[in-house]
């Protein structure tokens, strides 16, 4: 392969692994572009009426200013409140879309030729086998939570046999290594202060 | 050695059994005759029994206060000595650590040839 194509390759990688881990943000961007739009239409419509002398089609902008500015005049005060409220939300919705980051659930594996994605309940299962090899307990006394920049690993011991938390933090840090998940979690252990008997 | 992937498991029904044999050593009773229960213990294992003992009847001890001494001494010395052997042993042979033995002593098995240790 030749080095053009290859950067190109690199390029389409990464745009892919972008896409894949957040969540897309188009859904809310062609509904700010309708309002738009609609409005701006609206008011299209309404200048050129005034233009050419007809009489307004729903309210002069004057008109619509004058009776924001006098509410809230005779309209139900419930009704008032619930519109606001209602426009409150959906801003705090175009808002939160705009500027949180949408990551999705999930990591990038680190490979130069395939553009590996991975589910983080699929890490998490593949880490609480690793913790469960080290404490040397049952499947079900291993709880794993993976989070974007954190692995939560918690083990509840089986009585009468203490478990060393540092040596599951090895084991379940070197998996994580060997991962080269992208962006790096960092690993912290909790074992329960109770046991569960005989199992 | 290499280290094989794998799990050890004790149910709880086998460690009832080995403390139940251990106690009814101990104690001088058919394990039958042993209960016990298990606790978790700020993750050690807490022991609790409720078992008869064996005992010398009155009319041998009068006779020979020897029996006594012999035996382990009174019913609390034995039961308190009783606490230690036991939790060692369960301890050696489960391979589980032991916190606590709570012994209680729900009645007297009298027999005649009195306890062997």
């Amino acid at each position: 392969m030749s080095g053009p194509s290859q950067e190109r390759q690199r390029d389409l990688d990464r745009h892919i692994l972008r896409r894949e881990t957040h969540s897309p943000r188009s859904g809310a961007a062609v509904i700010a572009a309708c309002l738009v739009a609609a409005a701006a239409l609206y008011f299209m419509l309404e200048s050129m009426l005034a233009a050419l002398g007809q009489p307004t089609w729903l309210a002069s902008p004057g008109m619509i200013l004058q009776w924001i500015a006098d509410l809230p005049g005779d309209t139900p005060r419930a009704l008032l409140g619930a519109a606001g409220m209602l426009l409150a939300l959906f801003g705090l919705i175009f808002l939160c879309h705009g500027i949180l980051p949408g990551r999705r659930a999930r990591h990038v594996i680190s490979h130069p030729r395939v553009a590996i994605v991975v589910d983080d309940e699929v890490i998490a299962s593949a880490l609480a086998k690793t913790a469960r090899v080290a404490a040397g307990v049952t499947r079900e006394q291993v709880m794993v939570v993976v989070s974007a920049r954190q692995v939560q690993v918690n083990v509840r011991p089986t009585s009468g046999i203490p478990l060393s938390e540092s040596q599951i933090q090895g084991a379940v840090e070197a998996r994580v290594a060997d991962m080269g998940l992208n962006p790096v979690p960092s690993v912290s252990v909790k074992l329960a202060d109770s046991g569960v008997i005989g199992v | 050695m290499r280290d094989l992937a794998g799990h050890n498991r004790i149910s709880t029904q086998a460690l009832s059994s080995l403390a139940k044999a251990t106690a009814g050593q101990v104690l001088a009773v058919p394990p039958a005759h042993v209960r016990v229960s298990w606790n978790d213990d700020d993750g050690l294992l807490a022991l609790s029994i409720s078992s008869p003992m064996g005992a010398p009847p009155l009319s041998a001890v009068s006779r020979d206060p020897d029996r006594l001494t012999q035996g382990g001494g009174s019913i609390l010395a034995r039961a308190t000595a009783a606490k230690a052997s036991i939790l060692t042993q369960v301890e050696h042979l489960s391979g589980s650590r032991l916190s606590r033995v709570d012994i209680r002593i729900s009645g007297l098995l009298v027999r005649e040839e009195g306890r062997v240790l």
